[in-house]
């Protein structure tokens, strides 16, 4: 056969690629995200993956370090009634900026930035912090540096108000156009470094900003925040050193900073605990004063499935030491609780099952037998909900359903995309209209616990017809005495009052069993052993202290 | 031919109607909402929520809703993105350069290797060689490209260095190295790997393709008459067998094209390319119905243009076609 192709077509001119990479430069640290931000402004976001890039421009009045303390940022002080920065009744709260600040663009910072703030986080378009600011009844820039904040009543988060930064009035824009503004994609800020270049989907380049006052000033002259939607890759990039933080890897790779001196991991304990969500009221009935839930409407049967869970099982052996035990919605910080839960006992949830009139039937499930709430034959089945694509939620949903497979109880296990589980009343989402046995998810709470709880415990947070499903008390628990301690714990300005107020309904929640805590999760970011100064805080996101960041 | 062309276009525009009233239709239908990650921060309130869904139409009645964005896509505008609250417009075009140059590369490498190895592989029918690029082939077809993806990492980044730089063989992914966007090499550096995970798939099934088409057309008498006449064999080979055989390939190459535009999601994944694919993606996620609707769209009218092309096309290459005009 006579030659057809002159030559075999070489078979690519790859050989010839050999390019030379670029060698770090030795004061640029590389942070590795799992996704882009849609967003710069903190006002307009609630995703976290915001807040781990923007602190590093955008700087708040105060922060919260990692043991749970305040500490003065853009303030000069943290405002108390010791200080004189919160008046006696607590109503009126004044903060002193520091002096010399300036933006970025090289404006100086006033006290009527801090006004714009909150305009245009309670009128700007497409706001999620309005909410967040409503007890605010008056504020007023008394001069340059001094902003006096009037509330209605005692407002027990006057210091989270500002956490999420203050913006520049003279370089964003009406707050009727937030949404669109300029500032989104680049913003002015105070913080340690300024924003050279953000190319969507794929880096934001930081530079060391040149006009951040000293005590803030970075040690690196550039950070590249890269997005690198692979785990693979991204955990291929930090074995080889391409990467200096790899944001919350996940639990399946601890092996492999292990097998490598170049990697380690830190974690702290997180703000998410993972919990049971039982549904004390008639499934998708979601009126006032509804009928009970024909199973769990039963306080024994509810105390049952919390002692029905073996917790070492799920923390030992499930997720391998590395979640914490919860008790409480009370697990952190100045207001931690010391509540002992449930511990596994299977002899005493049988026998609360027995006490209910929820008799073991022939094939292994109960069935009702003289129970208060449901007719007799009625089996002891209950729908158990979580979100996909988390496979230790999984998990643990798949162990309790076995273990009370032991109990007599039948589970049906599912789960359903986050958007689909997390929808709105409007959307009717199961777990707005109650359509749900138990919900099984994780939520927490910031160092001031008093929205979070008052949203997940209090009576009036039930969402129903009636409040057009406002609320988050989807357990629909109600009780008169933690609705009580949980406005308290909104109207005292005296913290120990707080905590005590916390912990009675700690001590509630554990009688009454609206909720099952099952476990807190613990995270961290992998990084670098040559970037110095990294430390993950329970409270805030990577960037936190991105000053203190040099490599060695 | 122009009145087919004009007839075949005002065709279509009822058929975009139709699949923009079902895609919405489905999108509305579909459960989960694009509040559903405001829903789950605590430290939201339940006011703010329900401004913002009003702020956004979602309250209206889903034919309304519709009949705004029908309103908008008509003067070009397809809304804003919700996740970003930039035009939906910015945020397409941001990407499509980006998935262009990703996808075009891999199908012009596509073609340079699957036209010659499919011939050369047909006319040395059952040699080595045409076992070879079989068993090659059937491989690319099988193996999952996501793997693939991963391997070449592994093997190509990780594993391998350069032995003048010490650094790894082939970057893990992005479009260029911070500081040398404005490099042609640093580039193509960084197209190497993305381009072979996503042509695998492709030279497997051109190089089969076009095998057994060439296969069918070498029977023909008038390839025997051909080389009866004495022609060289080259040009029995390529003029009088390629050509015809090459017909079928234009329809495919057609139906393939909206690809560039329309991304590639596990390569870009992989191998973090700032593509179409991972915006529709990341979009569907998050329900942000701006940025679907406007994908969904746009593809769909690659689609019908490319179908219209390959008609076209077809009247061009073969004589015998002529459409009725």
């Amino acid at each position: 056969m006579r030659s057809l192709v002159p030559k075999p077509l070489a078979v690519l001119a790859l050989a010839a690629m050999v390019v030379v990479g670029v060698a770090h430069a030795q004061s640029t640290a590389t942070v590795l995200l799992p996704e882009d931000l849609a967003t710069m402004n903190p006002y307009t976001t609630t995703a976290l993956i915001t807040m781990q890039v923007v602190p590093a421009i955008v700087e708040p009045l105060v922060g919260v370090d990692p043991d749970g303390q305040y500490y003065p940022i853009l303030a000069r002080e943290v405002p108390t009634v010791a200080n004189g920065g919160v008046s006696e009744d607590g109503r009126t709260v004044t903060w002193r900026l520091l002096e010399g600040v300036v933006w970025s663009d090289g404006a100086p910072v006033t006290a009527d930035d801090v006004v714009f703030t909150y305009e245009a986080a309670t009128t700007g378009t497409d706001t999620v912090r309005a909410g967040a600011f409503a007890a605010i009844e008056a504020i007023e820039a008394v001069d340059d540096t001094t902003v006096e904040v009037r509330y209605g009543e005692y407002n027990s988060s006057y210091l989270d108000q500002f956490q999420w930064g203050i913006l520049p009035r003279h370089a964003t824009g009406d707050p009727a156009d937030m949404s669109t503004w300029g500032f989104n994609r680049a913003p002015i800020g105070t913080g340690p470094f300024a924003l050279a270049e953000w190319r969507t989907g794929d880096r934001i380049i930081l530079e060391a900003n040149a006009r951040v006052r000293e005590e803030r000033a970075p040690r690196l002259e550039r950070v590249v925040f890269m997005v690198v939607p692979s785990e693979e890759t991204r955990a291929a990039m930090m074995q080889r050193g391409d990467g200096d933080v790899m944001l919350w890897p996940g639990t399946n790779l601890r092996d492999v900073w292990d097998a490598t001196e170049l990697v380690n991991l830190d974690t702290a304990p997180e703000i998410w605990i993972l919990r049971m969500f039982l549904n004390l009221g008639e499934r998708g009935n979601p009126v006032e004063g509804q009928a009970p839930h024909p199973i769990l409407g039963d306080v024994r049967v509810r105390q049952a499935l919390a002692y029905g869970i073996d917790y070492d099982l799920l923390i030992d052996v499930l997720a391998e030491g590395r979640v914490l035990r919860a008790t409480s919605p009370f697990q952190l910080g100045w207001y931690a609780c010391e509540q002992d839960g449930y511990t596994y006992d299977i002899e005493r949830a049988a026998a609360l099952l027995d006490e209910a009139g929820w008799m073991m039937g022939d094939d292994g499930v109960r069935v009702a037998q003289g129970a208060p709430h449901a007719p007799d034959g009625t089996r002891l089945s209950l729908e158990m909900v979580g979100y996909s694509d988390f496979r230790l939620l999984e998990q643990t949903m798949l162990v309790i359903g076995d273990l009370y497979r032991d109990l007599g109880v039948a589970t049906e296990v599912r789960t359903v995309e986050m958007s689909v589980l997390f929808g709105g009343w409007s959307d009717r989402a199961a777990r707005k209209t109650g359509d749900f046995d138990i919900l099984v998810y994780d939520t927490g709470t910031g160092i001031n616990p008093q929205l979070h709880v008052f949203d997940l415990l209090h009576s009036s947070n039930i969402p129903r017809e009636e409040n057009d499903g406002a609320g988050g008390n989807y357990a629909r628990w109600s009780n008169a005495r933690a609705d009580e301690l949980l406005e308290l714990g909104g109207t005292s300005p005296d913290l120990d009052e707080r905590r005590a107020a916390y912990c009675e309904v700690a001590e509630l929640v554990h009688d009454d069993v609206p909720q099952i805590f099952l476990y807190q999760f613990a995270g961290g970011h992998a990084y670098a052993s040559r970037l110095q100064a990294f430390q993950t805080s329970t409270w805030a996101g990577l960037a936190w202290n991105i000053a203190d960041w040099h490599l060695e | 031919m122009t009145r087919y062309v004009v007839r075949r276009l005002l065709e279509s525009v009822p058929l975009l109607i139709v699949v923009s009233a079902l895609v919405f239709a489905l999108l509305q239908a579909s459960p989960g909402s694009p509040l559903a990650q405001l829903e789950r921060d605590p430290t939201i309130t339940q006011a703010d929520l329900e401004r913002i869904a009003l702020e956004r139409g979602l309250l209206d009645p889903a034919p309304v809703q519709y009949a705004r964005w029908v309103a908008g896509a008509l003067r070009g505008d397809f809304g804003r993105s919700m996740q970003t609250g930039r035009p939906v417009t910015t945020e397409i075009l941001e990407r499509l350069p980006n998935t262009a140059v990703l996808v075009l590369t891999a199908f012009v490498f596509t073609l340079l290797v699957a036209i010659p190895v499919g011939v050369l592989s047909a006319v040395r029918q059952y040699s080595p060689f045409d076992h070879a690029v079989t068993t090659l082939a059937f491989m690319g077809q099988s193996i999952p490209i996501f793997w693939l993806g991963l391997m070449l990492i592994l093997v190509f980044y990780f594993a391998l260095s350069n032995p003048f730089t010490g650094g790894p063989l082939f970057p893990p992914g992005g479009m260029a190295t911070t500081g040398m966007e404005h490099s042609w090499t640093n580039r193509a550096w960084h197209l190497v790997l993305p381009v072979v995970m996503l042509s695998s798939t492709w030279v497997a099934w051109y190089t089969r393709f076009l095998r057994a088409s060439m296969l069918e057309v070498l029977n023909q008498d008038y390839v025997r008459t051909a080389r009866a006449k004495g022609l060289a064999e080259r040009r029995v080979v390529f003029r009088h067998a390629l050509r015809n055989a090459a017909l079928p390939l234009v329809t495919l190459i057609a139906l393939d094209l909206p690809m560039v535009f329309s991304g590639a999601l596990f390569t870009e994944t992989i191998f973090s390319w700032p593509g179409m694919g991972r915006l529709f993606f990341q979009s569907a996620l998050r329900r942000d119905y701006p940025v679907l609707m406007a994908i969904v769209m746009f593809t769909s009218v690659l689609i019908v243009v490319a179908n219209l092309l390959a008609d076209v096309a077809y009247a061009y290459i073969d004589p015998r076609i002529r459409y009725d005009w």
